[in-house]
């Protein structure tokens, strides 16, 4: 443990941790290490003293236990006491997050430092080496938000998905973060950058058909831009044909997602025999985990327009 | 293939075994051993095995042995005395935080801890007790201090040299819906509106709170994220939805976003591989009888995860479809049951893992437990009779709001009249 041997602990009485004798619950079975230096951890936060040693301790637990919940912000005060290197500290930091991907605090210390700096020269780097351990690491998604909206950095957002996307169409994080580009800014996007999006989507559905995370990007953008979810029946009608009912061959039909998206364009049109055929296709045939769904949603509709008259 | 199984014994004893000692690859939890230990107890409470209440309806002929009152008792007296701040008025979220039990220190950083006070009131609760221990109306000042201008909720608050005294600091913690849903429960439970009413506490900016779920959480595609525009996600759309229906009734704060909720939650009970129908390639293991093994997964397409059948399938529950019936009942709950039973059950240590081939851990045994509870309930309602839901008789009924057994519930709707 480097803190034990970089630096003298000989006046600070460790507290050991108080767990209530032999009634303890569910109790963990430490190793040394880790509770000598929590004993060492509650001894110096007591006394909140800021010092390169309490510093060190603070990495070693850290790297024992990134999930500590308040190690992090002690560390962020003993930095800023002891005006620390803060570029120093972003280097160590890269360390601790390829080792703890799945940490939380990692990421909110990171946004503390970096916001102080006022630079983020380091960040979409480490942000892609992130992520190529990881591509849907949800922790690091919602960090570029932060850096993007905290450093004006939209520029290269739309170009990165599309990067990201080409990838693995199925990303939905990837996808969440291009309608965070696009709609995320205080200008509205143009009609001719909508109509780019929705061109962009159908291509990649027509790569995989059945992709949710597309088809919700699609309808999402529809209904962000106030366009009718009815400008998308040609479209869907290539996907799946529900003309021909359960004669159809399956060939006709390669998209669930397709035909629910039908069944909505023909419910807002009041056209319920056709919506009712989709679900019930869907229903029986093309998504019968959803079965009651699909039934719910017909019977639901009929209901619907019997209450009209 | 042999027919499904619950493992009522092995569970307990899995559940049993963790209170009595972790191994240490829980350090990474060591800060959060409330939710271990609220995990462990509430499954016991569901199978049935916490001495709680007169009238027993575990099915006799499981027969576990239940824990003794002594225990129970002693229980509540760790909670309380390892975990209670000076202040009575919030609780740490584990033993480890602690470095000095008087109120004469500074408590920087050994604060209070949203998570921690939700954990132990409910975990109180699922042992009956009354609360008389904690400073209720500070608990609210404590609670109001947590909030955030935006209406949002921070994990606690770390004192600074210009913010001290009661319950003055900085907000610490992400902004995140998971310490939201953990205040609404904290007011529920003490009864903050009600010593609101009374005018004995303040109480939180409700209108705020629920705003900030509903205009900033909820996404294009009709979830809920972590705020300003993050992606849609199953444990947070289950905290903003029980946030919601704790701070009074989620289907009208919601209004006509429960359709699209109803919706994304239904579209993540997925097959483990997602190929497109030209490209259909099942595992024939993710096969039972010819039938597919559908769990829930968080996010769309990811694979499925045991936690995901309750944060999806809890956030169901409490979206109310007809005639007291859940929007649980428009899911495959069979299919659902057979994932949970044939792919992340184990059979020989107890418990369930996230995945198939994992090690059961206590996040996901208990939360496996919940979930199978909540589909046997949404069954039983529906007068689905297969044989399925006749093994899991055992199981208490859930409150998916809460995430308790709907006794303990019934028993914190006790206390509220009394107070």
């Amino acid at each position: 443990m480097s803190y034990i041997e970089e630096f003298s602990w000989d006046d600070i009485t460790p507290i050991p941790q108080n767990d209530g004798g032999n009634d303890a619950i569910a109790p963990i079975a430490y190793d040394d290490d880790y509770r000598i230096a929590m004993e060492y951890l509650r001894a110096v936060m007591k006394i909140e003293e800021f010092s390169e040693r309490s510093l060190k301790l603070t990495e070693d637990v850290i790297l024992m236990n990134a999930a500590h919940y308040t190690v992090w912000q002690y560390r962020t005060r003993i930095l800023f006491a002891l005006d620390k290197d803060l570029e120093q500290e972003l280097v160590w930091v890269e360390f601790v997050g390829q080792k703890f991907p799945k940490n939380y605090q990692i990421w909110n210390h990171r946004e503390v430092i970096v916001n102080k700096l006022d630079n983020p020269i380091r960040e979409l780097p480490f942000i892609e080496v992130m992520l190529e351990i990881d591509t849907k690491n949800y922790h690091v998604w919602s960090y570029r938000q932060w850096l993007v909206r905290r450093f004006d950095l939209w520029a290269t957002e739309v170009p990165y998905t599309t990067i990201m996307i080409e990838q693995d169409v199925r990303n939905n994080s990837a996808w969440n973060h291009r309608f965070f580009a696009i709609f995320g800014r205080k200008e509205v996007p143009s009609d001719e950058v909508v109509s780019d999006e929705i061109e962009f989507t159908k291509a990649a559905i027509l790569k995989a058909p059945q992709n949710t995370s597309a088809w919700n990007y699609l309808t999402g953008v529809m209904k962000k831009s106030g366009r009718p979810l009815s400008d998308l029946e040609s479209f869907c009608l290539t996907l799946s044909n529900p003309s021909s009912g359960f004669k159809t061959q399956d060939l006709d039909i390669t998209s669930a997602r397709s035909l629910e998206v039908l069944a909505d364009i023909y419910a807002e049109k009041q056209d319920i025999p056709k919506a009712s055929l989709a679900w019930t296709l869907l229903a029986e045939k093309y998504d019968t985990v959803r079965e009651n769904y699909w039934n719910h949603r017909k019977s639901q509709a009929t209901a619907k327009i019997l209450g009209a008259f | 293939m042999i027919g499904p199984n619950f493992a009522y014994e092995r569970h307990a004893g899995f559940f049993k075994y963790c209170l009595k000692i972790l191994p240490q690859q829980y350090t990474p939890t060591d800060t959060t051993r409330l939710a271990i230990i609220f995990f462990c107890i509430s499954a016991l409470d569901l199978l049935g095995v916490i001495p709680n209440s007169e009238e027993e309806n575990l099915n006799p002929n499981f027969g576990l042995k239940k824990v003794t009152k002594d225990q129970v008792e002693k229980w509540k007296d760790w909670i309380y005395e390892t975990c209670l701040l000076p202040s009575r008025a919030a609780f740490r979220c584990s033993p480890a935080l602690a470095f000095a039990n008087d109120s004469s220190s500074k408590q920087t950083y050994d604060p209070g801890h949203t998570a921690g006070t939700y954990f132990a009131l409910a975990t109180l609760l699922i042992l009956r007790d009354d609360l008389s221990r904690i400073d209720r109306p500070a608990m609210m000042r404590w609670l109001c201090a947590c909030q955030r201008d935006d209406g949002s909720f921070a994990t606690g608050l770390l004192e600074t040299d210009s913010h001290h005294g009661e319950f003055g600091g900085e907000h610490f913690g992400e902004p995140d819906l998971r310490f939201g849903y953990c205040a609404a429960a904290i007011r529920w439970i003490i009864g903050g509106d009600l010593l609101s009413q009374r005018g004995l506490a303040p109480d939180i900016d409700v209108i705020k709170a629920r705003a900030h779920v509903l205009d900033e959480c909820v996404t294009y595609d009709g979830g809920m994220g972590m705020g300003g525009m993050t992606e849609s996600h199953g444990g947070l759309t289950y905290c903003g939805v029980g946030m919601l229906d704790l701070l009074g009734g989620a289907s009208d704060s919601l209004g006509d976003g429960i359709d699209e909720l109803v919706r994304w939650c239904l579209l993540h009970q997925t097959a483990i591989s997602d190929e497109d129908f030209s490209g259909d390639e099942q595992d024939e293991d993710d096969m039972v009888d010819g039938e597919l093994l559908v769990g829930f997964n968080g996010r769309f397409n990811k694979p499925p995860d045991t936690c995901y059948s309750f944060w999806v399938g809890g956030t169901l529950a409490m979206l109310p479809l007809q005639n007291g019936v859940s929007s649980l009942a428009l899911s495959d709950a069979r299919r659902n049951v057979s994932f949970l039973l044939y792919k992340t059950q184990n059979t020989r240590v107890g418990g369930f893992s996230k995945c198939a081939g994992h090690h059961p851990d206590a996040l996901h045994a208990y939360l496996g437990i919940a979930a199978l509870s909540l589909c046997a309930e949404t069954a039983r309602k529906a007068g689905d009779d297969d044989e399925v839901w006749e093994l899991l008789k055992g199981l208490k009924k859930l409150d998916a709001a809460l995430c308790i057994s709907y006794d303990a519930r019934q028993y914190v709707e006790d206390l509220r009249r009394r107070w």
